[in-house]
């Protein structure tokens, strides 16, 4: 049961990777006069078949914890049924 | 209130399904509405011919600028300077050509003031689009000539453009950036509310006794902790994107989320230095129940009362609801806010109910041995 707590956690860590939207399309150094677009990685997003990739790839991640989380509770809950009978 | 927890744990998966979902895929792929990014540069003399290119923001295919205009920041003057020869010659480029020069006169009369911001307008198809303070413009020493022939009445009220369909506000400095607002700001609405859930039942527990509401104020002050580092990660990046710094030292909110999460970190220090499960439960329901007024004084009445500050709504800087938000950004904001907290108090359930199985499993090998 603890090695579950344990795991539950750890995939708490990759709800954090739902923030790369951010961190990709972010721009920098702003102020009143000029706006420039982070180098990097918003750059590499300018294409939106790439962004659109992002975005489904962070929805299948997103899939991928819910459908955990779900799993972990109805073990949890057939081991409160067992526990309590 | 635990049986209001559980029925609320039951519905609690599908909203964060459905809800984050729509947000995630609607709040990241519906674009922004047109705006202006930056010109090409920032200082303009007077009695001068201007030559400006300014750089837009998903300007739609096939625009006619109908003019550009520059227009005075000081209060009294509602005038503007107009430029009529503008045209699109790029994708998101706009070059302007003046042929008469700007008169400062027009704008600061015969006072000693030398120099003045202004604002650039652009009005195209029938919208209008503008960048606050774009320029710096300085009287020259040969600017006498009393001409007004490029300078008019400029009403600028109702006129902005705010949403051509399913659009978000593209607001100066945030741009694509205001997307944010879907996952910081619910990450710090699903923190409070977990940790004001905790201190109810903590007071709960100091009532009656019962171990179950120990479990669950300590699981949603966990989870809460995560909440508030979430939000703490996508406000610092938030943060570098249109304030230019990580961590803007001198923001009240900053420091008082700083404290309170401290405070919060303290909690799970206290508990791991105590034995005793009673002694435990106890004084933990104690400090959830006196840290979380202190915790909102930090976060929420410090920042209002404080002089400056950088976010919305706090010190001298006007609320969110004042960004000109229009329906579209509203439309994904609250169902994201709910969304996220469903989310988090699903995940604060499952951590109650490991608490819980853990505890009755101890209880049964105890029983078992004696």
């Amino acid at each position: 049961m603890k090695k579950m707590f344990n795991t539950s956690l750890k995939q708490l860590f990759f709800l954090g990777l739902l923030l790369i939207p951010y961190l990709v399309s972010a721009q920098t150094e702003t102020n009143n006069i000029t706006q420039e677009l982070d180098s990097n990685a918003a750059d590499w997003l300018q294409g939106s078949y790439r962004y659109n990739t992002v975005v489904a790839v962070l929805a299948i991640i997103f899939l991928g914890i819910w459908f955990y989380l779900l799993r972990m509770s109805r073990r949890l809950r057939k081991v409160e049924e067992k526990l309590t009978k | 209130m635990n049986s209001i927890s559980e029925k609320i744990s039951k519905w609690s998966p599908w909203v964060a399904l459905v809800g984050i979902i729509y947000v995630l895929i609607g709040g990241l792929l519906l674009p922004l509405n047109p705006g202006i990014i930056g010109v090409n540069k920032s200082l303009l003399f007077s009695d001068s011919v201007q030559e400006i290119t300014v750089e837009t923001y998903q300007f739609p295919k096939h625009t006619v600028i109908r003019k550009v205009w520059l227009r005075t920041t000081i209060p009294s003057k509602q005038g503007a300077f107009s430029f009529f020869e503008a045209k699109v010659i790029a994708q998101d480029k706009v070059d302007v050509t003046n042929t008469f020069a700007i008169q400062t006169h027009c704008i600061l009369g015969n006072s000693d003031i030398k120099s003045q911001d202004l604002d650039l307008w652009v009005e195209y198809n029938n919208d209008l689009i503008f960048l606050p303070k774009s320029f710096y413009l300085k009287k020259s020493v040969k600017d006498t000539i009393q001409k007004t022939a490029n300078f008019a009445d400029f009403d600028t009220k109702d006129r902005l453009s705010n949403s051509n369909g399913l659009t978000f506000p593209n607001r100066v400095t945030l741009n694509e950036s205001i997307r944010n607002l879907f996952y910081h700001v619910p990450m710090w609405f699903s923190m409070i509310l977990l940790l004001a859930v905790a201190a109810v039942f903590g007071i709960l527990y100091l009532t009656n006794g019962n171990l179950e509401n120990e479990y669950r104020f300590d699981a949603l002050i966990k989870v809460g902790i995560v909440c508030g580092v979430l939000g703490m990660i996508t406000g610092a990046t938030w943060a570098r994107a249109t304030w230019g710094s990580w961590w803007p030292k001198d923001d009240p909110k900053l420091n008082g989320v700083a404290i309170g999460m401290l405070m919060y970190l303290a909690y799970l220090v206290l508990r791991s230095t105590l034995t005793d499960p009673y002694q435990k439960a106890r004084i933990s329901a104690i400090y959830s129940v006196f840290v979380f007024p202190i915790f909102i004084a930090l976060i929420a009445i410090m920042p209002k009362l404080a002089e400056n500050s950088l976010h919305p709504g706090s010190g001298d800087s006007v609320g969110f609801n004042q960004y000109d938000l229009n329906s579209t950004l509203r439309m994904f904001f609250w169902p994201a806010v709910i969304s996220w907290i469903a989310l988090f108090w699903w995940i604060a359930d499952i951590v109650y109910r490991l608490r819980k199985i853990e505890e009755l499993q101890l209880q049964k090998e105890y029983e078992e041995n004696v």
